[in-house]
């Protein structure tokens, strides 16, 4: 099974959330609260899938 | 069924990291899919407090959580409880909800790891999700 990279679709953005086709294509929104995503991505018919952007994924710790 | 690692930005390297398209679902309101962590290093979930309120969930304030995150920063959380759509089913979890957008979405051990017998196979960049618990549905 082959990754998923995020990294392309990532790389503008360090915070935040972000709304990207479901094929993990392209970005189609962005904004700094979920709330605000929502609202853009309610005008937009196609499926998305949101992901957080983080500028370093590498040092989570929970 | 099996799922993918993602490849996300990092440093000293990228990171390899598992997560799961999530749906997060309160009454009538639903998320589009969010992708959450699978962490087993974690005891609970934890996701940001906006996504409690665009959910209208109703967080206990009596039981809060300190959280460490990204950066070792504290973050403050209060349970709150959703449904969770994976693609493996439904169920409902307490989710431990706080901070901002610098709070990520993470699926952790308890209640989640109770219900699926979760497989991490990092060397062949997936991983596996088998429900075990009669409590979930579809």
């Amino acid at each position: 099974m082959n990754t998923i990279d995020l990294r392309p679709l990532l790389s503008k953005y360090s915070s935040g959330w972000i709304a990207v086709s479901d094929d993990y294509n392209h970005v189609v929104a962005h904004s700094d609260n979920f709330i605000d995503l929502q609202k853009k991505i309610q005008k937009i018919k196609d499926k998305v899938v949101v992901v957080q952007a983080f500028k370093n994924y590498y040092n989570y710790v929970s | 069924m099996k799922h993918p690692y993602y490849l996300a930005p990092g440093d000293p390297r990228e990171a390899s990291i598992p997560m799961l398209e999530v749906v997060y679902r309160n009454g009538s309101k639903s998320t589009p899919p969010i992708l959450a962590l699978i962490d087993s290093g974690a005891s609970v979930s934890f996701a940001p407090l906006d996504l409690a309120m665009w959910l209208g969930v109703k967080v206990d304030t009596k039981h809060r959580m300190d959280i460490r995150g990204f950066n070792n920063a504290i973050t403050v959380c209060y349970p709150g409880n959703v449904t969770i759509d994976i693609h493996e089913g439904l169920f409902d979890i307490p989710i431990y909800f706080g901070g901002k957008a610098n709070t990520l979405c993470i699926l952790g051990q308890d209640p989640f790891f109770d219900k699926a017998q979760i497989v991490f196979e990092r060397y062949n960049d997936l991983f596996s999700v088998n429900i075990v618990s009669p409590r979930l549905h579809r």
